[in-house]
């Protein structure tokens, strides 16, 4: 019965038209970003929003196909998608072209590719296919080091590249993975060590640093050492809050000018490694967790030893590993740097295009900041600007608005599946939608540093739209199909 | 924790961030104002005052300058040779300023500085091959006259010293460097405005915001009003051509300098724009040293200029000289300097026409006796008050940044040199004919003849009498310095004077129906020829100018700076130079070359 309706009626129609309204807004605000003064509208691929109006049609055309074909091609070829990306992005390393200092593109004619796009996609894919089959088991150890296999060698590829921007969105997943049983202690301490992250780096001492290393140190034990649900030991739990407690505490006391952090780092060292052994015995204490006594003393020496070497080695990222805009980017957020026309240029720029909106904005095409062609990359990432310069308040409101019922409407259609497959690919969907939209935003607003990332369906960019059409569309025909996917 | 605890939660995740970012968008778009300015300030350089002569004539006014601009994110490929040929620079330096300006590619950098506006306009035709270039306009200074240079001074921009210690400005201002602009630079400059501009990327204005609603207008700088005569200043400075030396001329009885002439000079218009540099340079290696300035930095001793001041001293204490003094080159008091041959003299009067070095030395002599003293060292205080007085050992103007204050030693200076209580009058015997240790600048003379002038008291020499500004003038106050001499012992000093001038050493300058006071001197110098000075004042009833003119290497005062001095105050009260005999000395002033000839 079911079946017999037309296919056309099994498509969600509501999640589609924000789709068709959000690319139509995103391509009225690429052409008044690249709009000029007295310029008459002109069709041609000269033109940031000519390019766009002749990659639409071609993502509608990929997204027609993609509801008519079988839906068994994607849950089958998952792995061989996935497999494909991964060689790709392999082969971008060796023949890629560099663009803003990431090697991530490939050119082909006139037309730029940035697989980083696709592999999003593929490794969506690949990890419901994963994760739908029956063996897995979120209390396996071995389930956990597949799923962190599938996700961090495209991560591993992505950095190679330096696009740091693609590499974040995989953090998408952790939602994903959260959703199908993962404990939140790994947000919740990944949150953590953000945030303890960003305070170490204002102030740079030993010891926050430490407590930073300290902080993943648990986010690694809890995400592979525990299964999920409330096993973990209390008395860890506490360890871990009392770590990020102290660590914040003595932020505040370092910068009233009560203790200065930068002189304890013997002490620090102390606190450090004994805050960690006393965690990790604790925990095997009471969860009786490893029986081998040999193995219950060596595994936290291990761990010490691993931590010590971690600690150094995070001040050694930040000096060493990370280069040197990226750097900057973060000492100007964090308010180590305050430089107005060199690093901090396109998030001061892009606060004060928005700033200048005011509440309903100077209208379509007024927006005298982007006349000026002030913010850098305005048509691209930064293309939220131009909607707050020239839509104002209400304009962000209505596009973040569509935008929320758009990633809610994708949930709760994912949570209707009846496969895991479709459910899990559908969470997966969402989050890389919500990071990109997070990411992208936080930026702009200069919640975030400035970080290389698309605002899908806005940003200008034909393979990024078509991967995002893709991404979007799949899932689309996943749910079309959804009373006919068993797993 | 169930599935659908889980969806919650990430439903609550989005929208909390969601919600968040809506807030911060609120918060700068709607709370915080200052975000939301779009739009720059510009400042806007007040035109800078002009400088104008006592009758108005302008001295220093404005033209307009173009400084070339690059952003270099803006250039597109060009033909760097031909933008080298046009800007008439090595292709090198092209290249490497290109290279400066792309490490900064979004601002715009100084490219070339200071094209004046026929330069520009030539190079504006071809401007548009040249992608990412584009002029700015400024003023600079032009000189009418193309004299004073000393006087006037010029303006550069400013560096980090300046602006550090004044947080009036920022690193595209100008700045006098030297001179007037200097000394008045706070009046000069005005009060910068400033203007909102709309701004694109390139830093490029794309236009004012609201009309201009809120710009603030510069106020423009004050004008100074000059006390130097523009015709005198250009007289002097043609008779001092290729001679090197100083002539200052001051009103006695308001301190005004009407003619301030250092030479050798320049025109002060090579320091402007871009030939400044190469000038300087210039300026600086020239043996002649044009850019000292001799009125108020050279030092000379005053010789028998500084007579008039020892008569006064003695006619003040009442220092009693018996006897006639006849003297055939002898000298009659230890220690000083040998007399000439001259008629018999009889008091003051005869003293100065006949510069009798053995009377001054005995009314130095007489005075150190005096009984009022215990010792040699409080006459000598004595003395070194009333020759202080009249301005010597000390700065006289409050308008010159490097004014030499002469030499007038101190009583510690000869104790330290022969022990306290070694010496006695022999010892500085000497300075009562002006030598020994004595030094005065030009204008610390010109200033003691104002004062004789004025019998009795001098108002601080001074360039600037009145700051005007558009709705106002403003008269500048200068301090009245009293020396210690009363009235009356001027008449017999200043007859002396006049007889100098009607029959002694300068009778070759005297001026028909003007009665002229002076006295020459020769300034002893170890390294040549002596210099020729000359000081006067006139007309002995009223004066209306007093002068100190050095001519250095010339000899005797009387062939150079004597006819100098007398043409000058001929020019300044008669406005022109009268008769067969005056117009030959003159051309024979004009014409004579005291620096190339040797």
């Amino acid at each position: 019965m079911y079946n017999s309706r037309p296919y056309s009626r099994k498509i969600d129609w509501p999640l589609v038209l924000t789709y068709l309204l959000l690319v139509f807004l995103g391509l009225l605000t690429i052409y008044s970003a690249a709009y000029n003064e007295g310029q008459t509208f002109k069709l041609g691929l000269d033109y940031s929003y000519g390019r766009q109006m002749f990659w639409i049609p071609i993502c509608l055309l990929v997204a027609f196909f993609i509801l008519i074909i079988d839906v068994a091609f994607f849950t089958s070829f998952a792995f061989w998608l996935y497999l494909i990306l991964i060689a790709v992005l392999f082969l971008v390393l060796g023949i890629g072209q560099e663009v803003n200092g990431a090697k991530s593109w490939i050119v082909l004619g006139p037309i730029k590719i940035q697989p980083a796009e696709f592999a999003k996609f593929t490794t969506a894919l690949m990890l419901a296919r994963y994760i739908s089959r029956r063996t897995f088991n979120f209390k396996l150890l071995s389930s956990k080091l597949i799923i962190s296999l599938i996700i961090l060698l495209p991560v591993c590829l992505v950095l190679m590249q330096n696009d740091t921007g693609s590499m974040l969105a995989f953090a998408a997943f952790l939602l994903v993975l959260y959703r199908e049983g993962m404990t939140p202690l790994v947000l919740i301490i990944g949150f953590a060590a953000v945030s303890l992250a960003l305070v170490a780096l204002l102030i740079p001492s030993f010891l926050n640093i430490s407590l930073v290393c300290s902080m993943l140190l648990a986010l690694f034990y809890v995400f592979y050492m525990t299964d999920q649900k409330e096993n973990i030991p209390k008395p860890f739990i506490s360890a871990i809050q009392a770590i990020y407690v102290l660590g914040l505490f003595l932020c505040v006391l370092h910068r009233i000018g009560l203790f200065d952090i930068t002189y304890y780092r013997e002490t620090a060292l102390v606190v450090f490694v004994s805050i960690v052994l006393l965690c990790l015995f604790q925990a095997f204490k009471f969860r009786n967790f490893l029986k081998n006594i040999r193995l219950r003393l060596i595994l936290p020496l291990f761990i010490a030893g691993l931590s010590l070497g971690y600690v150094s080695s995070v001040g050694f990222a930040f000096n060493n590993v990370l280069k040197p805009h990226h750097k900057s980017r973060i000492e100007v957020l964090i308010g180590l740097k305050h430089d107005p026309s060199g690093v901090g240029f396109h998030g001061i720029q892009s606060r004060m295009a928005i700033g200048s909106g005011g509440f309903s904005g100077k209208g379509f095409l007024e927006g005298t900041r982007t006349r000026g062609k002030f913010v850098p990359e305005q048509s691209t990432d930064f293309i939220f600007c131009t909607i707050g310069e020239e839509h104002g308040f209400m304009g962000s409101l209505f596009v973040i608005g569509l935008y929320l019922f758009f990633l809610l409407r994708i949930i709760s259609l994912a949570e209707r599946q009846r496969s895991v497959f479709s459910r899990v690919y559908g969470y997966a969907v969402a989050s890389i939608f919500f990071i990109h939209f997070a990411i992208n935003v936080g930026m702009v607003i200069g919640i975030l540093p400035v970080i290389g990332i698309p605002l899908p369906f806005f940003s200008y960019g034909g393979s990024s739209l078509l991967a995002f059409t893709i991404l979007l569309f799949v899932f689309v025909k996943l749910d079309s199909e959804r009373l006919m996917i068993l797993h | 924790m169930g599935s659908g605890i889980r969806k919650l939660t990430i439903q609550i995740i989005m929208l909390s961030v969601a919600l968040l970012y809506l807030a911060r968008l609120f918060y700068i778009q709607v709370i915080d104002s200052t975000s939301a300015s779009e739009i720059r300030l510009k400042e806007v350089e007040a035109p800078r005052g002009l400088i104008k002569d006592r009758h108005g004539e302008i001295l220093v006014a404005n033209q307009p300058m173009y400084n070339l601009m690059l952003v270099a994110a803006n250039m597109e490929s060009m033909d760097t040779v031909k933008l080298a040929g046009l800007l008439k620079l090595e292709l090198d330096i092209v290249r490497e300023r290109i290279k400066k300006a792309r490490r900064h590619p979004f601002n715009p950098s100084l490219f070339q500085r200071q094209i004046d506006y026929v330069e520009f306009g030539r190079l504006q035709e071809q401007l548009h091959l040249f992608p990412g270039f584009y002029g700015e306009v400024h003023a600079e200074r032009i000189y009418p006259y193309g004299h004073s240079a000393h006087v006037l001074g010029y303006i550069g921009m400013v560096d980090s010293q300046e602006i550090k210690t004044d947080n009036y400005y920022t690193d595209q201002n100008v700045v006098g460097k030297t001179g007037l602009e200097k000394c008045y630079e706070k009046a000069l400059r005005g009060v910068k405005g400033s203007k909102w501009l709309l701004y694109d990327v390139h830093n490029r204005a794309k236009g004012s915001y609201k009309e201009g609603a809120d710009d603030v207008l510069p106020i423009p700088g004050t004008n100074l009003i000059s006390t130097l005569d523009a015709k005198l200043q250009d007289y002097g400075e043609r008779l001092m051509k290729n001679k090197k030396g100083s002539i200052v001329a001051i009103e006695p009885k308001s301190g005004e300098i009407l003619a301030f002439v250092s030479s050798p000079s320049y025109n002060p218009k090579i320091m402007v724009g871009q030939s400044r540099g190469r000038a300087f340079e210039a300026l600086k290696k020239d043996s002649l040293d044009p850019l000292f300035n001799r009125p108020v930095m050279a030092m000379y001793p005053p010789g028998s200029t500084y007579k008039s001041i020892m008569s006064l001293i003695g006619l003040q204490e009442g220092v009693d000289i018996k006897g006639r003094f006849k003297c055939k080159g002898e000298q009659r008091i230890p220690g000083t300097v040998a007399c000439h041959d001259h008629e018999p003299i009889n008091g003051v009067k005869g003293a100065i026409r006949y510069s009798c070095n053995n009377y001054f030395s005995s009314v130095m002599k007489a005075f150190f006796d005096l009984e009022k003293f215990k010792n040699a060292a409080e006459a000598y205080e004595s003395w070194y008050t009333y020759s202080s007085s009249f301005g010597l050992g000390q700065k006289i103007s409050p308008e010159f940044e490097f004014e030499s204050a002469g030499n007038l030693p101190k009583k510690d200076y000869y104790d330290r040199l022969y022990r306290v209580g070694g010496w006695k009058a022999p010892t500085i015997i000497s300075l009562s004919v002006g030598q020994g240790e004595l030094l005065m600048t030009p204008m610390q003379i010109a200033n003691t003849y104002a004062c004789i002038a004025n019998k009795g008291y001098f108002i601080e020499p001074h360039l600037i009498k009145e700051l005007e500004t558009f709705s106002k003038t403003n008269k500048l106050r200068f301090e009245r310095k009293e020396a210690g001499i009363s009235s009356e012992h001027f008449e017999k000093v200043i007859e002396g004077l006049e007889e100098v001038v009607k029959e002694g050493t300068a009778r070759g300058s005297q001026i028909k129906d003007i009665s002229m006071c002076g006295k020459t001197g020769t300034a002893e110098n170890p390294h040549g020829k002596d210099h020729s000075i000359f000081a006067a004042f006139a007309p002995k009833e009223e004066p209306q100018i007093a002068i100190s003119v050095f001519v250095e290497n010339s000899g005797y005062g009387s062939t150079w700076a004597a006819p100098i001095a007398s043409l000058m105050i001929e020019q300044y009260l008669k406005g022109s130079i009268e008769g067969g005999y005056r117009e030959s000395l003159e051309k024979r002033m004009f014409e004579g070359d005291l620096i190339n000839e040797n």
